[in-house]
């Protein structure tokens, strides 16, 4: 990296200084020095001072190298203690018109005046504009005509970072239509790489990768498992500053949350924008949209039933809920969602909810994504996504509201969806609803194992990829325990995996692909079935297909 | 061209995956017994006298997603018959095409016949897996009593054979009792009891699989040319399974 400044007097410049950051200035404010040079320059001598307009010839020591050298082309930032740099100011900034002056072993290296100064010695030429809530730098970095206004224009704080970029690519990811995420139909990300540079990159390459998350996030971030490669295509061609080019990365959705992500594999001017990731999610979290009514009777409110099938409580506040437009609503809710209970959303959250369940918590979410009546050219009403607090999708659902009755709300069919989403009906209660409680058509159970597969085919073939097949479950609240078992298509009992009576809980397990009494079982497909039993509602089970690949 | 000279390329060299063959809805009723028809399957079993299609389709585990379907044809002349047959399984994370062909011999008492099978297995990851896999099959018939013996094994691996007997005795005009015993190596012996019971124009049929203790049960209607069978298992952990067949006379 190199710079070539115009008419460059010495080898050290300021080249950027934020004096009046938005907000409190102390603290945030900064300056940076380059070195525009070929070689490196020693600190020791260096030193930084502020002058003060009103009182010209009078100049305040600020900051003062004692060692280590600055390399070419690198930066030194000298900054306020809310500034992440191990070299920090004496003492803060003044807003303008003020100078600064940079000088080593008592020869002045460089100066910046800002604002209206009248003392020659206080600016190289003219002095630089005033700006408020921004920087002054210099642009391109390292220009020095000895004209500081020409030299300074108010840009953006970059510490540490060019100020222009001559060759940079910036990566965007944009994440497939959480509505339509379902199990086996193939999930499209796309990744936009635009050129923010100002000349032409002639190529550049990508690598993507998919993470799928360890069961669902407690607090905070998820825990992921090893990323695995997505297929990207070749070198990029050429892009041209400002343009950009989309690539497009595919994979198979199954269920669970899995984070997508992109980078670049081409060095360029700014690393902090090389890559992008997004939260993807197939099938409901913990918090599952249950039960919606979309057309109230006249003066009702619309509402949206909430289902907690995990086994532990959860904070609601936070949560976004958007329609189609992406008119996002914030759940006002400040009590936790019990494992198992359910709770009513709705714009006013003291609106009267005809056959609510007794005890059933209101949340209020506003503004109200006002939910459609009537059916789209593409065959569906509205789509509700429901977000938790980290922004992760936690459900997305479609429904289509042909046929619908006013005042009796859509049910859902199943917890999880097939590759063709997930089926709503129109409620057979008689009152029309089953607000708060367990839906009258289908419903999904108050038991729920939340069975999680990874990955799925796996390979166990000892290289250290996909070699195990993780069974993640959650022994539902009301459980007695547990048993997981293995069975080959002719119904035979290949492997007992595990089994215990240690109640509701987390259980992960790992298979190799062995069968009881220590063979290998061949390639082919499996059938994992985890039940687990209650005193009060007898036994349960989920099953799903399960494929092993030997080479 | 080029794929299926893939495939076959695919199939010889890979590992032998696990068995799973589509059955008729009469052999599913029937414990499963499957040695003492589809004469692909089983190249000694006698098939009837001239030329029938056949159509199956089985819910493997409704739960699990995981079903099958298959479409066969049999001849019969004289002294030789011919049956060819090609299934799909398929599940969220895989599919599974096969290919079987087989003929035979026969007199009024004795069949031999020869098939040869061949499957392919593609997983949702990118995977795939192939087989090929050789049957020789004898029969014999005297009175009311039949017996059909079945070797198989991997076309492209030196392994023991697998055998399978099955007998059938007519007990009466209206009534048949089945057996079938499978002797697969690393395994232990399986074996199969069912009984059929004719009462025009229905067929009703029972079973019993003792290596995974599931009563099956299921009847065939014949209308025409037309037969329409249904067998269920009811397996002890995993439940329902039902099969569908139906068969045209030509």
């Amino acid at each position: 990296m190199s710079f070539a400044p115009v008419a460059a007097l010495a080898a050290l410049v300021l080249n950027e200084v934020l004096y009046d950051p938005p907000g409190v200035d102390a603290g945030r404010e900064f300056v940076e020095i380059l070195n525009v040079s070929n070689a490196d320059v020693p600190l020791a001598g260096l030193e930084l001072e502020t002058g003060d307009g009103a009182h010209p010839g009078v100049w305040r020591h600020s900051w003062s190298g004692t060692g280590g050298v600055l390399a070419p082309g690198a930066f030194l930032v000298v900054g306020g203690d809310s500034i992440h740099t191990p070299e920090h100011l004496a003492a803060d900034l003044q807003n303008g018109p003020d100078a600064l002056r940079l000088r080593q072993d008592g020869e002045v290296l460089d100066r910046l005046g800002y604002g209206a100064l009248n003392d020659a010695a206080m600016f190289e030429g003219r002095p630089a504009q005033d700006v408020a809530n921004a920087g002054l730098a210099r642009l391109p970095d390292g220009r020095d005509t000895g004209d500081n206004l020409a030299d300074f224009s108010p840009a953006p704080p970059s510490p540490g970072r060019r100020n222009q970029l001559l060759h940079n690519l910036r990566v965007t990811l944009v994440a497939p239509d959480p509505a339509t995420a379902w199990p086996g139909r193939a999930q499209r990300a796309r990744v936009t790489v635009r050129n923010t540079g100002g000349e032409t990159v002639p190529s550049w390459a990508l690598v993507a990768w998919l993470e799928r998350a360890v069961g669902e996030p407690v607090t905070g971030e998820p825990v992921l498992a090893v990323a695995e490669t997505l297929a990207t295509p070749g070198p990029g061609e050429a892009i041209a500053a400002h343009d950009s080019s989309v690539v497009g990365l595919e994979w198979l959705g199954s269920l669970g949350l899995v984070r997508i992500g992109a980078a670049l594999r081409t060095a360029d001017d700014d690393s902090l924008d090389d890559r992008a990731s997004v939260w993807v999610r197939v099938g409901p979290g913990d918090i599952v949209i249950n039960e919606i009514l979309y057309a109230p009777q006249s003066g009702a409110p619309e509402w949206i039933e909430l289902w907690n099938r995990g086994t532990r409580p959860v904070r609601l506040g936070g949560f976004t809920m958007a329609d189609a437009s992406g008119r996002r609503a914030t759940l006002r809710a400040r009590v936790d969602l019990a494992p198992g209970a359910y709770a009513i959303a709705s714009a006013d959250s003291t609106a009267v909810v005809a056959g609510i369940a007794f005890g059933t918590p209101r949340i209020e979410a506003t503004p109200w994504p006002s939910l459609n009546d009537s059916d789209n050219d593409a065959g569906y009403a509205d789509t509700v996504v429901l977000r938790d607090s980290l922004g992760i999708v936690a459900d997305a659902i479609r429904y289509a509201a042909a046929g619908g009755e006013r005042g009796r709300s859509i049910e859902r069919q199943s917890v999880e969806p097939t590759a063709r989403g997930v089926a709503w009906v129109p409620s057979t209660s008689q009152s029309g609803t089953t607000a708060g409680a367990k839906n009258s058509v289908n419903g999904p159970p108050r038991l729920d194992p939340r069975l999680n597969l990874a990955p799925n085919p796996f390979s166990p073939n000892g290289d250290g990829h996909d070699d195990q097949l993780w069974i993640r479950a959650e022994v539902p609240l009301g459980a007695s325990g547990f048993r997981a078992e293995v069975f080959d298509l002719d119904g035979r009992c290949r492997r007992r995996r595990g089994a215990d009576e240690l109640g509701p809980g987390s259980r992960e397990l790992a298979w190799d692909g062995g069968a009881d009494g220590g063979a290998s079982l061949p390639t082919g497909v499996y059938v994992l079935r985890f039940e687990w039993y209650s005193k009060s509602e007898g036994r349960h089970q989920v099953r799903r297909a399960v494929g092993l690949v030997r080479p | 061209m080029k794929r299926a000279a893939c495939i076959v390329a695919v199939v010889l060299s890979g590992a032998a995956p696990v068995r799973a063959l589509v059955p008729n809805a009469t052999a599913w009723a029937q414990g499963g017994i499957d040695a003492l028809d589809r004469l692909e399957r089983s190249p000694g079993a006698r098939v009837a006298l001239g030329a029938s299609v056949g159509i199956d389709s089985w819910q493997i585990d409704p739960v699990a997603g995981i079903d099958a379907v298959a479409l066969r044809v049999t001849r019969r002349t004289a002294r030789f018959a011919m049956a060819a047959s090609v299934d799909r399984i398929q599940s969220p994370v895989h599919h599974d095409r096969g290919i079987t062909l087989g003929a035979q011999l026969h007199t009024h008492t004795v069949t031999a016949g020869l098939a040869l099978e061949a499957r392919r297995l593609e997983f949702t990851n990118g995977d795939h897996a192939g087989d090929t896999r050789a049957r020789a099959g004898f029969g014999m018939q005297s009175g009311s009593f039949a017996a059909v013996a079945v070797l198989e094994a991997p076309a492209n691996q030196r392994v023991a054979p697998q055998v399978r007997i099955a007998t059938e005795w007519r007990a009466a005009g209206a009534v048949r009792i089945q057996t079938q015993l499978d002797r697969e190596p690393g395994s232990p012996s399986r074996w199969r009891l069912a009984a059929a019971w004719r009462t025009d124009p229905i067929t009703w049929f029972g079973g019993y699989d003792n290596a995974i203790d599931a009563a099956t049960l299921g009847l065939a209607c014949g209308l025409g040319r037309c037969r329409i069978v249904w067998g269920a298992r009811a397996h002890p952990d995993l439940g329902w399974s039902h099969l569908w067949t139906c068969e045209w006379r030509l």
